[in-house]
This record gives structure tokens, C-alpha cells and sequence, in this order.
């Protein structure tokens, strides 16, 4: 159970998203106190993807970094990188095929590939939204569009790797955040497995990034499969999607997890409680609306 | 006329006449806005206005006085639950739990009110002049709950006295295994709920939501109001009626 | 001749009974044939399931020193609520009266029960129906409880109580809404719950304003804010996913849980949902423990647990295992004098005995406690059935004194898993208590250590291998 906070600028310039994300998930601290975490969406690259790893402590101290260097080496050209805390951010210059991810875990103990895309970037870690700004600085991130998260751990462990949002690996730019539970989780993730899916973690909210990520790729517009979802889901939930193009959301049959929007010619503002929305936005003529049961909206770029 | 009264260094209560007051909520947490109103309160004050609430939770819970709050934005979740005398009105919008468990009193909302609003309230009114979310007014054990606009999934199951008055739409499951009470639907319903029943309304009825409806500025007469009850077949266990229990049990 | 399996004399009857089929399944199916739906039965579950009673305690012989029996002193007091509230819950004993509604339960047996509480210094609770005057007056601590179905909710009545208990579920019955059939449904019960007079009542499961454990922090905040922070508030769960709902109970801010198992029983229920959800007390109440422990919140956030407790004996392993405290309701009501032999035609009629009746649910209980018929409730008498509750509340802390100090505890809550053998495998393994007569932990950590330890053993010494 969580808070799930997005913005989406609906200009051709990038905005202050960072700064707007982590404000709204410091309000919705108390929605989640385990774990924050954002996906971020600057103007996508032609030539580059961007590679967020983390690395586990022993890792990060031992070599780490230039093991993920020399693994990611031997499959594409790495043009940039920089370090913050136990998290790597490279620039190369293509993914493999896909197996980009892959290859790094498999030849780096300790590693875990947060995401892949040549427009987005995850960033997510134990604790509050303010208390990763001391390493991450979020807040100064310019951007399109981004989804964020505060955790409480209902089932799975609070780990960083279960934190959301979840990149629906392998593909490049998607990602999620969700509140509520997926009751159906086992029954969806074995039937997505058959299809050829893997997935990195045992947390319920990843089959929502990857079962997206399938319809999308069977050829499926972002509204199709965002209506699919309500009716194949089961549980409880509000998700927020998101790809190199937009965001997309959608809401349970029983409309049991809290969602609001707030809209205007600018920009879309999306949080679980009023208040987060207030406190990034301060035009009180603008009223923010709860989503319905089932409904679903989209806003992307064309 | 105004006047500065500090209780205490850097105070936020300005006291503008006898029996009125502003507290400026800006930067205070729900239990200091709370304290202040009791604060108040307990000092004879009559009238509040709030400015600057920021959708904060659990505002002006369990309140027994006949008070009248004027918050100047808009509240989070539980704005006014369980409330007992006061008179509550909200500028904006409010959350979750609106007025829940209310025992007298009134709640106005100018703006949007989210799910659950007047959940089981036992007597008094809440007025939503925008559109609430899922679940209005659901378990309701008296009192009369109006919304100017549309009411989500699930409004009015469970409900067991009162009244519901809507203006525009109803979605799914509305009135679903209501016990009694009544409610009023201007606008189209997706689907009624399980032994929830239409009916025409009286000329009784219509009285009724003209003199509800006149003092928020609605004119009753040019919504076409449909009266939903309870059908009572769900009342006992019954094996008679297989395809209602199956859904209702 | 003859003509099937070996020749037998045919005037003597074998009855081949299926385990399968049996009689009890074959009155069920007909039985359900004529109603068309489930059937209903107050009580609990009559299934047997792994309990405190598989398991023994090893008091103290020559290495330990046991206490004077009826001498030396043993403290029993217990504070409920440490963690947020301004005042905290004293009981004088560990043993609480579980929440059973006034509607499920008649006015007298409530009163009974308060005033009996209130001798013992300990708590009785209300239930899915909201405050009886009565009970208010006669017992010492109250609590009171925020249900789904919020019948005859009431701030003031909120503000009146010494805790407050918000509902999820109850062990009997997890993941369902209460009942409460027309026949209880009087006109003074109809009025207190704002309902049409003899409905078959049936109560949400789900509470009307907050769904999910993020939406309960909040609802915990406002009925802080509504009682001005005084009040513990205690959160009920069925055990059912016990550790991940603990958790979450733990970070919506709970002062203590209540862990109900399926033991526990209801006023009435689908049978099927008595005996098919929810898992044993001590699972459950083990389940809970390591969660807290998990999240170092042991000691901080207080421990009920309920479903089932028969016995002093029953509630001094609960608090070895780590519980802060019991609560009792079907043992109340047995002491009250439910099942007791009297008035047995009426038993008759309901077509039970005495000490096999579990008609709850009809409202025609022969003894008065579980009824709204002013006839059948005026055979339970007051003073005596209070009494009742009282002496043997007393005989469960006089037992509970009597382990400890036959451990070396000078204070009931000292008891410690270490004072407890099991005596079957499930339960070893459910407890992580040893098997008696061997030393073995049953956790998968402690059989790895274990072994990790043999195999390196051998590996020193090889010519113990042959063993």
C-alpha cells in the first residue's frame, strides 16, 4: 500500500520534474515509509540509452563500478558515467538486443539494473523522498514527464529491488507505479512467463509493467491496454504507467485505491491525496477530480 | 472590527469580533490546527475561519459544539468525521470519509468530495456540490446527504435510513442491498445495485426535494428525479430468489 | 453358492460406512438440497487443529529453582497500549472479555460479563452493534469497537471507552462481514442498529471509509484526533496472512494488535467459512511474533490473542509464546452457563444436548445468554452468572501463577518459549520449539546451523563418521 504521485508538461520544454516528484512524495511520506522511488523521462536520446545500476554495499565498495564498466564494455560502447551513492547512471550507446540488463547482472555480483531507455531513468531507494536527496538530488532534474512512489511493503520484502517504479524489463522506457494489490499476481506472471516474460522480483505491482509492455508490443494503443488491464487485473489498484511517449493510468472496478488529477493547458499533475497535489500547485481555481471506477486516461506526447 | 490577540508568542488565532475568529492554518499539522479550533472553542468562540488548509487530514473530527468552521480551501481525508453539532463548510474540495459517522450537524463542500462521503451518518446533512467518488453514503443510518453532481461506484449500498439526494449520474451498484431509506437520482443511473428498485416519484417527494434542494440554489423541478428503495426480497435468507442471493451473499 | 466375496451369514447387517461420503457429508448435501444455500451455525469450528495443547511445559527440577507454589508472589499486572497513547490500559490480569455484541448476546449476559470484569480489574469489549448502557456502568476498562458495519457508531460512546478496537476480522471468520439472524433482531436491537425489525442482518466486511492499510494510518490518526490522543487503539485481525497483515497494522500505527485465530467462534456463520478460513491460534499468535520481531517493533506494540484460550494453562503458554495478554469469549459465555445442563428440552428442541449445543445463531438459547427472548434471557440470573465469570477468570490466573512460578518466574510475563517442550511435530515446527526428548529446532535456519555444525564436525573429526 503506497502513494503514487506523476506529472506530465504538455509543452515541448522540459520542466522542473524532479523537484515537483520529490515534493510530492514527501507529502505522501506517510503513505509509504519504506522505500521512495521515481522514473524520470528527459527528451529521448537517438543515439544513447541510459542504464541506471544499483549496486549492494559490498559491491559498490569492492570493485563494483568498474566490474558494471568492463561488463557493459563487452557488449556496447559506454560513452559516459557517473556514480551517486551505491547507484551507477551510464550512457551507451545501445542495449544489446535487449540483453543489456542481463549481461551486466550475470557478470557483476551485487547488480541490479534498475532501468533501460533512451528517455527514462529509475531511481529509487529505502527511506523518504528527502532523505535520498542527500544522494540522488531528484529535485534538480529536468524533465517531460515521471511517476513516483512512496512504499509500504504489504507482501513482499522491503528491499530496494521491490521498491517500485518497475521497468518492464526488457523493454526500453516503460515503467510503473502502483498501490493496492494484484490478487491475481501468481496466476498473470506464469501465464506471462509462458509467453516468453521474466521478471526480476516477487512483487505483484512488475506484472503490471510487463503485461502492459506485452499489449504494447502485440500492437495494442496505450488506451486498449489500459482498459485490458481493468479487466484482467484483479485486486485492488491505481496504477500509473509510463513510456518514453506519456503516462497512462487506470483505476479498479471497486475503486478502491485513492487517485486524483489535476489538468490545465500546461501540464497534468496525478497523486493519491489532494494534499500532494496542492503542495506543487498553487493555483486554488485549479480543482483536482478523483478517477472514477474503471476509468482509464492517457496523456502522450505525439 | 479586528483585533491581534496573542495567546501565546507568534499565535495564529486572530480574534475579528466577539465569538469570531481566523486561524491561519499555513504550515501548521493537522493536530495544531485541531488544538487551535478546541482551543477556541472552549474560549467561547462561536465562528472560525481557517485560511490556508493545504487538503490536510482529519480536520474538525468529533467537534460536539455548535460551531460554525469555515475552512478557506480545501481538507484531506475525514474532513468533519464524527461529527456532533458543528457547522462545517469547506471551500474546496475534501477527501475520503467526508462527515463520516456523523451524528448531527452540517457539512458543505463547495468542490469535490472523494469516497466514502457520508459514510453511516445517524442524523444531520452534508451537501457536495460537485461530484463525490465511490461508496457515497454508504451503511447510512439517518439524515440526508445531497450531491450536486455525479456519485461514484457503490453509492448507497448498504444503506439502512435517510436520505440520498442526486443530481446528476449514479454509477454501478447504486443502492445496492439497501435496508431502507430513500434515494433521489436526477441524472442516469449505469446499473442499480442488487434489490435496489425504481420507482415514480409523489408529489410528496417532489416537495420534499424542492425545499432540500432551493436553499443550495438547485431548482428541484428541472431535474427529473427518480425514487430508488429497497426492494426488501433481500431482507431474510430466502431460496426463492437464487439469482439475488448468489450476488448478494 | 455364493455370488460376491467369500460366504457370510446374511441376517447379520455390516454397515461399510466412505470416509468419503460419510453421513455427516450426506446430511450436509440434503440438508442444503432443501435450502439453497449455505447453512449457518453459531460457535466455532469443530475440526481439530494443531493447539496450545500439543505442547508441555518443563518446569524447573534440579537446574532451575522453582518458586514456593502458593507462597511466593507472582505479578500479573499488565499494561496494554505503551506506544502512542497518554494513557495506557492497566489490567491486574492478562485475561480479557472479547468483543460479542449486545443483539448477539442478551443485555444480561453483557452486564454479567462487565460486572465481572470489573472485580478482576480487567476489560470486557463491545460489539458489532455499538455501547450497551449496562456495560458501561458495570465494568472498570472498556473497549470499544470500530466495526465495518459502524451499528449504532456513536462518538460519545467513543469517547466514553478506555481503547479503542478497530475490527479487520475475526478469526472464525476472516474475510467475511458478522450476521445476525432475524430472530435476534428484536425491536430494542432493530432500534440500536438502525435497522427494520427481524431482518437477517448481514454486516460488511469491509470498512465504509478506509479500504487498505495506507488508508488506515489515516483513520487512526483521526480517531486519535477525536479522542485527543488518549486512548490506545488496538487493531483486530483474523489470523489469516498474519505476518504481512501484522506489518502493515505495525506501520499504520497500531498500539496493539489482537490476533484472533480460527478457533475463535461467532454469534452465527456460514459452517463452511468456521471450518476453511483462517488458521490455529498458535500459528497465528507465532506468525505475529516473528513479524514484530522482524521489524524490531517487539515490546513496543502489544500482543492479544484470542480464539480458543480454555484454560489458565491455554493462556500461560500463549504469553511463553509471547503474547502480552489472552481474551476470552466462548470460555465466558461456557462459565456464564452456556451448554450447561439445564432447561434440556429445550436443548431437545433445538434438536442438541448439553455440551454439544451451538444454535447460537437461533436466538432460542435454553440458558438465557445468547437470546433477545425476555423469557429465555430471565433464567439467567445476575449476581450468579457473574459470579461465574469471576471465579473462573480467577481459577485461569490462579493456573497461569502456578506454571510460572513452577518455571522460576516471579511474574507471568517471564514465561519464555525455553519453558516448553512440543509434543508433536507440527507444533515443533509451528513454534520452533524443540520436540520433547530432543533438542531440535525445527526452523529451516536452525536445522541449516545444525548441520553446518555436523558436517563440520566430521570434516575435524573423521573417525566419528562411522557413527
Amino acid at each position: 500500500m503506497c502513494g503514487i504521485a506523476g506529472v506530465f508538461y504538455k509543452g515541448t520544454e522540459p520542466g522542473p520534474l524532479g523537484r515537483t516528484l520529490v515534493d510530492m512524495c514527501q507529502e505522501l511520506f506517510r503513505r509509504g515509509t519504506d522505500s521512495a522511488g521515481y522514473a524520470v523521462y528527459s527528451p529521448a536520446r537517438t543515439d544513447a540509452f541510459l542504464v541506471r545500476v544499483d549496486l549492494e554495499p559490498a559491491s559498490a565498495q569492492n570493485g563494483g563500478p568498474s566490474a558494471v564498466l568492463e561488463a557493459a564494455s563487452a557488449v556496447t560502447a559506454v560513452k559516459d558515467w557517473q556514480r551517486a551513492g551505491h547507484n551507477l547512471r551510464l550512457v551507451v550507446e545501445g542495449d544489446a538486443g535487449g540483453k543489456l540488463a542481463d549481461q551486466i547482472e550475470s557478470q557483476v555480483e551485487g547488480a541490479r539494473v534498475f532501468s533501460v531507455g533512451r528517455s527514462m531513468e529509475i531511481i529509487k531507494d529505502l527511506g523518504s523522498a528527502n532523505e535520498m536527496e542527500g544522494t540522488y538530488h531528484v529535485a534538480r532534474y529536468e524533465g517531460t514527464h515521471g511517476i513516483g512512489h512512496t512504499r509500504m511493503a504489504t507482501e513482499s520484502r522491503v528491499d530496494i529491488a521491490h521498491s517500485h517504479p518497475f521497468w518492464a524489463r526488457p523493454f526500453p522506457d516503460i515503467a510503473v507505479v502502483h498501490n493496492g494489490t494484484i490478487t491475481n499476481y501468481h496466476k498473470l506472471r506464469r501465464a506471462l512467463e509462458q509467453k516468453g516474460h521474466h521478471f526480476a522480483t516477487e512483487n505483484d505491482s512488475e506484472v503490471i509493467a510487463v503485461y502492459i509492455a506485452d499489449r504494447l508490443q502485440q500492437g495494442d494503443s496505450m488506451e486498449e491496454a489500459l482498459t485490458a488491464s481493468v479487466r484482467d487485473l484483479d485486486g485492488t489498484f491505481a496504477y500509473l504507467i509510463a513510456t518514453k511517449d506519456g503516462i497512462g493510468l487506470a483505476r479498479d472496478q471497486f475503486a478502491m485505491k485513492p487517485l486524483l488529477f489535476a489538468e490545465d493547458d500546461e501540464l497534468v499533475v496525478l497523486a493519491s491525496e489532494e494534499c500532494a497535489i496542492r503542495r506543487v500547485l498553487r493555483d486554488p481555481t485549479l480543482v483536482p477530480r478523483e478517477l472514477q471506477a474503471k476509468e482509464v486516461r492517457w496523456w502522450l506526447r505525439s | 472590527m479586528a483585533q491581534v490577540v496573542a495567546e501565546t508568542p507568534g499565535s495564529r488565532e486572530r480574534k475579528l469580533s466577539a465569538g469570531q475568529s481566523v486561524l491561519d492554518a499555513q504550515g501548521l499539522t493537522t493536530r495544531q490546527i485541531n488544538q487551535a479550533i478546541h482551543r477556541l472553542i472552549e474560549q467561547g468562540v462561536r465562528e472560525i475561519e481557517i485560511r490556508n488548509p493545504v487538503a490536510q487530514h482529519c480536520l474538525a473530527v468529533a467537534i460536539k459544539a455548535e460551531v460554525r468552521l469555515h475552512f478557506r480551501g480545501s481538507c484531506g481525508w475525514y474532513a468533519a468525521g464524527m461529527n456532533d453539532g458543528a457547522t462545517v463548510v469547506i471551500d474546496g474540495n475534501a477527501g475520503w470519509g467526508l462527515a463520516e459517522c456523523m451524528m448531527r450537524g452540517r457539512v458543505e463542500v463547495q468542490g469535490n468530495a472523494g469516497s466514502g462521503a457520508s459514510v453511516s451518518i445517524r442524523g444531520g446533512l452534508v451537501f457536495v456540490r460537485g461530484d463525490t467518488g465511490a461508496r457515497a453514503g454508504i451503511a447510512m443510518k439517518g439524515g440526508v446527504l445531497i450531491v450536486g453532481g455525479n456519485v461514484g461506484y457503490l453509492s448507497g449500498f448498504m444503506m439502512q435510513r435517510g436520505t440520498i439526494i442526486v443530481c446528476g449520474d449514479a454509477a454501478e451498484g447504486l443502492g445496492d442491498s439497501m435496508y431502507e431509506g430513500t434515494i433521489y437520482v436526477g441524472g442516469r443511473v449505469a446499473a442499480y445495485g442488487a434489490d435496489a428498485v425504481e420507482k415514480e416519484c409523489t408529489p410528496d417527494d417532489r416537495a420534499l426535494l424542492r425545499r432540500a434542494l432551493e436553499e443550495f440554489g438547485i431548482d428541484a423541478s428541472a431535474i427529473p428525479f427518480k425514487k430508488v428503495e429497497s426492494g426488501r426480497k433481500l431482507w431474510n435468507f430466502s431460496k426463492h430468489e437464487p439469482e439475488m442471493w448468489r450476488n448478494a451473499l | 453358492m455364493s455370488t460376491g466375496n467369500g460366504h457370510r451369514d446374511p441376517t447379520l447387517p455390516v454397515l461399510r460406512e466412505s470416509q468419503i461420503w460419510s453421513r455427516a457429508v450426506i446430511e450436509d448435501i440434503q440438508m442444503k438440497a432443501q435450502l439453497g444455500r449455505y447453512r449457518m451455525q453459531g460457535f466455532s469450528t469443530h475440526r481439530r487443529v494443531p493447539t496450545f495443547d500439543d505442547l508441555t511445559f518443563v518446569p524447573c527440577t534440579l537446574s532451575r529453582v522453582p518458586l514456593e507454589g502458593y507462597r511466593e508472589r507472582c505479578e500479573t499486572k499488565t499494561v496494554l497500549g505503551t506506544r502512542f497513547a497518554k494513557k495506557p490500559v492497566e489490567l491486574k490480569v492478562p485475561v480479557t472479555i472479547a468483543g460479542m455484541s449486545y443483539g448477539a448476546l442478551s443485555k444480561t449476559a453483557k452486564t454479567a460479563l462487565g460486572r465481572a470484569a470489573a472485580r478482576l480489574g480487567i476489560s470486557t469489549t463491545t460489539g458489532d452493534g455499538g455501547m450497551l448502557k449496562e456495560e458501561r456502568e458495570a465494568t472498570r476498562t472498556m473497549v470499544y469497537q470500530v466495526l465495518p458495519s459502524r451499528y449504532g457508531f456513536d462518538p460519545d460512546h467513543l469517547k466514553m471507552a478506555e481503547a479503542i478496537e478497530i475490527v479487520i476480522g475475526q478469526g472464525a471468520k476472516p474475510g467475511t462481514g458478522g450476521v445476525l439472524l432475524g430472530s435476534k433482531v428484536s425491536a430494542v436491537i432493530a432500534e440500536q442498529r438502525t435497522l427494520p425489525v427481524g431482518v437477517d442482518q448481514r454486516s460488511p466486511v469491509r470498512h465504509p471509509d478506509f479500504i487498505g492499510p495506507d488508508d488506515l494510518q489515516i483513520k487512526i490518526e483521526e480517531l486519535r484526533e477525536a479522542t485527543d490522543w488518549e486512548k490506545p487503539i488496538y487493531v483486530k485481525l483474523g489470523a489469516s496472512r498474519v505476518a504481512d497483515d501484522v506489518k502493515l497494522a505495525v506501520k499504520a500505527g497500531a498500539d496493539v494488535l489482537v490476533i484472533d485465530g480460527m478457533e475463535g467462534a461467532t454469534g452465527a456463520s456460514p459452517d463452511v467459512l468456521l471450518d476453511h478460513t483462517g488458521i490455529p491460534t498458535m500459528s497465528g499468535l507465532c506468525e505475529a511474533i516473528r513479524a514484530l520481531e522482524d521489524m524490531k517493533a517487539l515490546g513496543q506494540v502489544q500482543v492479544i490473542v484470542s480464539g480458543g484460550i480454555k484454560n489458565g494453562v491455554d493462556a500461560a503458554k500463549a504469553l511463553a509464546l509471547g503474547a502480552d495478554a489472552v481474551s476470552i469469549g466462548t470460555a465466558a459465555l461456557i462459565a456464564l452457563n452456556c451448554n450447561a445442563p439445564l432447561f434440556i428440552e429445550d436443548y431437545h428442541r433445538l434438536g442438541v444436548e448439553p455440551g454439544a449445543c451451538h444454535h447460537c445463531h437461533t436466538g432460542r438459547c435454553p440458558v438465557g445468554i445468547t437470546t433477545q427472548d425476555p423469557e429465555l434471557e430471565k433464567r439467567l440470573i445476575l449476581d450468579e452468572a457473574s459470579d461465574r465469570v469471576f471465579n473462573f477468570i480467577q481459577s485461569m490466573v490462579m493456573e497461569m501463577q502456578m506454571f510460572a512460578r513452577a518455571c522460576g518466574k516471579s511474574d507471568v510475563h517471564h514465561l519464555e518459549p525455553e519453558d516448553m517442550r512440543a509434543l508433536t511435530l507440527e507444533a515443533s515446527m509451528i513454534t520452533g520449539i524443540p520436540l520433547a526428548g530432543t533438542d531440535w529446532i525445527l526452523t529451516p535456519d536452525a536445522i541449516a546451523d545444525r548441520v553446518a555444525a555436523r558436517l563440520e564436525q566430521r570434516q575435524r573429526h573423521p573417525a566419528h563418521a562411522a557413527r
